[in-house]
């Protein structure tokens, strides 16, 4: 094909133009690698937040992600509802150190869409007040900037019980980046999360019993997808990555679509 | 530096991320096949090339999430070219322009300019005008089997017959557009 070297032809135009929005895009990833991860909201499902300061006699295993844990409990001190009279009612005071069980192997996670941002880590575990947790960090391994998710064991194992793979929390994870994650049955080998700008294939960790060895084993998933945050308001966002579909392939070859309401 | 005009286009789309150079490239190579898809599809080429800016606008911002083997690039475009036409035909207006996403300005070009677009479309539009007198469940076959690439059990649940139907219906479109190319007495 010969394209006339003239400027006045449209073609060489918008030509023009897209390279400049494409140089704008590179210019604006590059500034968004420096920023962090911010932390992922946790689920409406969780009860009260808080717990004790210090991650004693139980970690994730992973260093940095203990010390999430630790912030996390630091800056949400316990806070059980109490009545006038000063008893407690409501749930017990949510306590964000793993259980007995301990925590799933570690999920590395190639940040970005591409991976090219380095790598993050992330864990999940079984919490001593009985939710399923994911804990996790950005490639500059910064405590202070992890995200912490935690939705009630029982409730994901009802939506385990009906579809292979549930998204459990969502949010950012840095300037246009957002993630949604969840747990996958242990039968799921791949996993791709429809996000609001197109699917992307979720980051599985290995199966992992929460609970013990006597518990059906799951796996916890991560998605990461950039989403250019002025699209759309606050709210409609939010719910344009919460009701992303899911589309599972199982190991006997059958994919099935989780459909999420949008 | 690459040279960026040996690249594939898969290689091109892969660069784009970090090269916007490489999608110019990958711009150039396929713009008068868009132009010339969506000027036979619209009827004209103003409206024409008004969606091929936001076919590629759309195609700039989705060229990271291109999956190299799935399906040829131009294949990929055309899928792109479709559904901004049909956004345009239902008027589907609600969400800003992906070239507004982009903050790339809204271009108004002159006849002049335009009749030279269309002279070089024409020369690239081989298969356009004779596709578009088929019959229209002969001309979406072969636009779905032949310039997409798309499968045939895929077109057949798309269009809700058989792979049989599909096959018979892309045979007699290519047998009658082979017809009309035959020289006339």
């Amino acid at each position: 094909m010969s394209l006339p070297r003239s400027e006045s032809d449209p073609r060489m135009t918008i030509r023009a133009d897209l390279v400049a929005a494409g140089r704008r895009r590179v210019a604006k990833r590059q500034r968004r690698r420096s920023a962090a991860l911010a932390t992922i909201a946790v689920a409406g499902v969780l009860g009260t937040a808080g717990a004790a300061a210090k991650i004693e006699g139980s970690s994730t295993g992973v260093p940095v992600l203990d010390r999430v844990l630790e912030i996390s409990a630091e800056r949400h001190p316990p806070a059980p509802s109490r009545s006038r009279d000063g008893e407690i009612v409501g749930p017990p005071p949510f306590d964000v150190r793993p259980g007995p069980s301990g925590a799933s192997p570690p999920v590395e996670l190639p940040w970005g869409t591409d991976g090219s941002a380095g790598t993050g880590i992330g864990v999940a575990y079984l919490n001593r007040s009985g939710h399923l947790c994911f804990v996790v960090v950005g490639p500059e391994r910064r405590a202070d900037r992890g995200g912490l998710g935690c939705t009630m064991e029982r409730i994901v194992r009802d939506w385990l019980a009906t579809a292979p793979a549930a998204v459990t929390t969502a949010g950012g994870a840095g300037r246009d980046l957002s993630a949604v994650n969840g747990f996958a049955r242990a039968d799921v080998v791949a996993l791709r999360y429809e996000a609001p700008d197109g699917p992307v294939d979720a980051i599985l960790g290995e199966p992992w019993r929460p609970g013990g060895a006597s518990a059906k084993p799951i796996r916890p998933f991560v998605a990461l997808f950039e989403l250019e945050t002025d699209r759309l308001d606050p709210r409609s966002l939010m719910r344009a990555i919460s009701n992303g579909n899911l589309t599972a392939t199982l190991d006997d070859g059958r994919v099935v679509e989780v459909r999420r309401g949008r | 530096m690459r040279d960026l005009l040996r690249l594939t286009d898969d290689e091109l789309l892969a660069a784009t991320r970090d090269d916007p150079e490489a999608f110019g490239v990958f711009y150039s190579r396929h713009v008068d096949f868009v132009i010339a898809f969506l000027r036979q599809s619209t009827g004209d080429i103003e409206t024409a090339l008004d969606l091929t800016a936001e076919v590629f606008a759309a195609a700039l911002v989705a060229s990271r999430r291109y999956r190299a083997g799935e399906a040829p690039a131009r294949a990929w475009l055309v899928g792109i070219a479709r559904n901004k036409r049909a956004d345009a035909h239902q008027r589907r207006g609600r969400e800003r322009s992906m070239r507004e996403r982009l903050g790339m300005p809204h271009r108004e070009f002159s006849d002049a300019e335009m009749e030279r677009v269309e002279l070089s479309a024409d020369a690239s539009d081989g298969y356009a005008d004779g596709l578009a007198e088929l019959p229209p469940a002969q001309r979406e076959a072969i636009e779905a089997r032949v310039i997409e690439e798309r499968d045939y059990a895929e077109i057949a649940a798309d269009t809700g017959t058989s792979q049989a139907t599909v096959r018979q219906r892309v045979s007699r479109g290519l047998t009658r557009l082979a017809r009309t190319k035959e020289p006339r007495p």
